[in-house]
This record gives structure tokens, sequence and C-alpha cells, in this order.
């Protein structure tokens, strides 16, 4: 496969020790998302080389030749997925998108896979304008549920990173009372901000602002698929005193995570 | 845990390695050729992240009726957060105890199990047919759509999977299964699918013969029928696909040409498309 590429760029099949660097350009490639499972090269091994449909065959790596830097990679798999295809951002990141999807599907061609298919970010234009040009249709992405377990140490997770943010513009302790709670989470939560600390925990206590919520909402609000403002207009929000109620919508807003969450198929397994 | 078995005859519990052979005979048993031996091999006893404590089992009178495997996972919620999280991976249960409440057992057995309260993962995430998360996922395990942003790129190489459905329904045919169904029927139709192998069925009442049309074949179509992929899954599904059908049409996504006659005959003879078309196609 050595030699395949364009001017600039060629294709190798991936060698031993590759892994630790196609890690570091997937941390690249993914820097701005979330959603996604953290890669080791211990895990990346598991994940994408001992998959049961990958040969080494089907991992390409695209290298700069004049530096041997690795820009890109693809691992295809026999069925016809490609379970990841990564590129971060690079000045030829379309010229390099493009050699690795063609010869992924020369490749899948070879092996008699039916289709040849991939998820990437949407908001990826270079990877979406490549497949327009190569005959990919786009098609519903597999679909991600999520199901909390626990409140206290997700809310305190976010508290905890947006400290700065909350300890300057908050001094209050926000009760949060979940109503139809499953019983394996528990249905209080307590989020006290002061000017020295932001605290989590499940105990009840005097707040400033009570709000009933109900699960679906709640989980809505913290992974950032419903505003605050949206939950409170359609009457999701119960809040107490009603006059905190614009302090507890600019609080929720704070507490939710606004990242573009995007996965490719090599999370499956 | 013997609060959730209470008045039921199976019994949830922690996998041991004991169990390995029945769970990889169990899950083989559920999900054929895709999860069984070689695959449940890499993706749990190979895995770098298993853990025997997140697989719990529902037993009765000794053998395994179900089975849920999580996988701890260290997941990115942004690129400033990173958490313990589990994937809801594989929930089996024998068709044999179905709508016996095993699986729902199995999904709060896991949650409220010892392994979970010392690992405290944040949340589970999985991936699932929607109608299925709606159906069970949701209502039993408090399951919600994650805030993704991901697209799906999909390019046909060759109709192969489509060629065994046919091979299928002519095998019934032969057997003589829809002799009156078929009296009469002749009738090519065309399938222009954008960016994908062009595809003519020849539809007789001895069989249907299908296959790729290239720019040099000379058979002449009586309908074409021109549409994209996403247009074709969802007009192929069995659910609300004369709807799907219907709003096709109406937007311009599927175009349906043929003389009126033609038109009327692939009207009469559409169970046929449909047969060949609600299967898997690629």
């Amino acid at each position: 496969m050595t030699g395949f590429g364009t001017c600039k760029y060629e294709l190798r099949i991936y060698e031993e020790g590759d892994e630790a660097e196609i890690v570091k350009l997937f941390d690249k490639a993914y820097s701005n998302y979330g959603g996604y499972v953290r890669k080791t090269p211990e895990y990346w091994r598991w994940c994408c080389l001992q998959r049961p449909d990958v040969e080494r065959e089907g991992i390409l790596v695209a290298m700069e030749k004049a530096t041997r830097e690795i820009v890109g990679y693809v691992v295809a798999g026999k069925s016809g997925s490609l379970w990841e295809l990564t590129c971060p951002p690079h000045p030829d990141k379309k010229e390099i998108v493009t050699l690795l999807l063609d010869n992924a599907v020369s490749y899948l061609e070879q092996k008699e896979a039916a289709s040849v298919n991939f998820a990437a970010p949407q908001a990826d234009l270079v990877i979406g304008q490549a497949c327009k040009e190569r005959g990919f249709a786009t098609s519903a992405p597999p679909k991600m549920f999520l199901s909390v377990l626990n409140f206290q140490k997700l809310v305190s997770l976010i508290a905890n990173d947006k400290a700065d943010e909350l300890k300057e513009k908050f001094d209050e302790t926000l009760l949060i009372r979940i109503k139809d709670a499953p019983f394996w989470v528990c249905d209080t939560i307590c989020v006290n901000i002061n000017r020295n600390e932001v605290t989590v925990d499940d105990k009840s206590r005097d707040s400033t602002i009570h709000v009933d919520v109900d699960y679906l909402t709640f989980c809505s609000l913290l992974f950032g698929s419903l505003s605050p403002f949206d939950a409170f207009t359609r009457f999701r929000l119960k809040v107490r005193p009603r006059s905190k109620t614009p302090t507890l919508l600019r609080l929720l807003s704070a507490l939710q995570i606004k990242t573009d969450w995007s996965f490719q198929l090599s999370e499956f397994g | 845990m013997s609060r959730l078995n209470e008045k039921k005859d199976y019994e949830c519990r922690p996998y041991t390695c004991k169990d390995e052979e029945q769970v990889r005979a169990l899950v083989k048993n559920v999900f054929g050729d895709f999860l069984g031996g070689e695959f449940w091999n890499w993706k749990y006893k190979s895995n770098p992240g298993f853990d025997p404590d997140l697989v719990m089992v529902a037993e009765r009178d000794g053998a395994l009726v179900g089975c849920n495997h999580w996988l701890l996972k260290d997941f990115v919620l942004s690129p400033s957060l990173e958490t313990k999280a589990v994937l809801g991976a594989d929930i089996a249960v024998d068709p044999a105890c179905r709508s016996q409440g095993v699986g729902k057992t199995l999904l709060h057995s896991l949650r409220s199990s010892e392994s979970v309260k010392i690992k405290k993962p944040s949340f589970v995430f999985m991936f699932a047919d929607p109608s299925l998360a709606k159906r069970f996922h949701n209502p039993k395990g408090g399951y919600f759509l994650a805030p993704d942003r991901t697209a799906f790129y999909l390019k046909i190489l060759h109709w192969g999977k489509l060629e065994d459905n046919v091979r299928r329904l002519n095998d019934q045919i032969a057997a003589g299964k829809f002799k009156d169904r078929l009296s009469g029927v002749k009738l090519n139709v065309l399938f222009k699918i954008s960016n994908s192998p062009r595809l003519l069925f020849s539809m007789t009442e001895n069989g249907i013969a299908v296959g790729e049309k290239d720019e040099g074949d000379v058979r002449k179509p009586d309908v074409t029928i021109t549409a994209d992929l996403n247009t074709l899954q969802k007009v192929g599904a069995r659910k609300k696909r004369y709807l799907n059908m219907l709003k096709a049409l109406l937007t311009g996504k599927l175009k349906i040409r043929g003389k009126p006659k033609s038109l009327i005959a692939l009207y009469r003879n559409m169970w046929i498309l449909q047969e060949i078309f609600s299967q898997k196609i690629f």
C-alpha cells in the first residue's frame, strides 16, 4: 500500500507502535467535542486493531511525505463500517480525507462489502464536502441514549468545572427536588454557591431558591438539550420564591453542558 | 436485590467466571451470528475495561435466562470535563422467558448493585433502535436521547443483501406460496437510487429477477422509481409505510414514472417490493 497517495501525502498500512500517534490525532480532532470515550493506546488497540472484522490492511495511515508526520487515519472493517476516520484541522484536510476515503472504499470493494458507512461530526463541513463529492449519502445516525445514575456526582463535576464563573455571579443555595426520580437516584440535590466555594450534596437544607422539576426535564437541562427558559415556559420548573426565577434560569444555564457531542462508530463495543 | 426478585421464579445475581459458557450461548441464541462466540470474546473477555462485577445474570433452576453487560469507561462530557460512565451493552433474555420482566429486573439489579455503588459511574450510555428505546429502555431504565450532533454517511457498493432477499422470496414462490397473487404478473421496475448502482427488478409469475443495470443493458423498464437512500429506507420500513410514501411523493423525494397501465400493475404488485425492501437491504 505504501506509495498510494497524492504529491504531498501518502498512505501506508498501520504499523506496530502507531497507536500513540493515532490517539494523539484523535484527541486533537475531537478537542472541541464531547460525547465519546477517552482513548488510550491500549484501549485503541482493543477497540480498533483487535475488532473481529478489522485486518491490519484495513487500517490506513496518511502521512505527509516530507515530514513523515501522521495527518489522518481510517479503520475499515470488512463489514463495511469505517470504525474511525479521523483527520484533525489541517490546510489540506479535504485532500487527506478524500485520499483516506478512496482507499478505504477500494479496500472494502475488494472485501466485497455491500456498503461503506461511517459517522463524523455534523459540524465537520470538510468531511461532509468530501463525502458529497465521493457520492456518499447522509442517513439517520445511530442514536445514543443516556440514563443518569448519580445526579450529585454529575452536578458536582459540572459545578466544579465552572466554579470560577459560578462564584463570581451567584451567592445562592439552590435546592433541586426531582419529582419522579427513579429509585436508583437520590431525589434531592443541593448546590451551595458562595464567594469561597461551590459544594454539591444531597442534604435538604434551608435554601434561597427551591425548584421542583421532573427527571427527564432535569436530565435534558443538564445535558443541554433543553434551555432553562424553554423548561420554564413549558411549566416544567416550579420555582420558590418566584422572584428568584431569573436567577434560577441563569444558574441552570451556567450548569449546562453546552459542548457539541459527536461520536465515531468505534464507540460501539 | 432480593426485593426485586420477590414473587419471581428467577434470581438476578452478579456474573461469575463459571457463567461464561452459558452467557456466551445465551447471547449467541438471542443475537445470532452478530455477537456469538468470537464477538463476545472480543467485546467482553479481551476488553481492557471488562469488569465481571458489572455483568448481571438472571438464573432460573440453575439455567441462565438473561444477562446484562455494563462496561466502565472514561467518558468525555466536554473538553474540560471527564467522568466515569458505563456503556449499557448487550442485554439478552432467553426468548422463552420474554414478557416476564426479566429484562427490567436485570436493568434495575445493576443500577442497585454493590459494584455500581462502589464504582460510582455518573450515568449509563447506550446505542439502541429508537423504537425499542421508547418501548423498553426509556420507561424501564430512565433513558433519554443524548444531545448528539453526529452525521452518518453511507455509500452502497452493491445490492448483494437485497439480492439475498429476492432469493429467499423466490424460494417461497417456488414452494408455491404466492401462486395466486403472482398470476399474470409481468413488470420491469428500475430503481434509480442516488449515488448507488441502478437496480432492475423483472417480475413474472415464475419469480423475481433482480440485477444491477449498466448502460449496455437493453431491457426497458415499465416503471422507473427515483429516490435517495433515506427515502428508500423510510418507505421500506414496515412502520407508517404508506404515510411515508405519500409524504415522499408529495415532496418530490420519491418519483414514480411509467404508463398508467404499468403504474396500476405496480400498485397491485407493490407487496413484492415490500417483501424485499422491508428486510435489511445493505
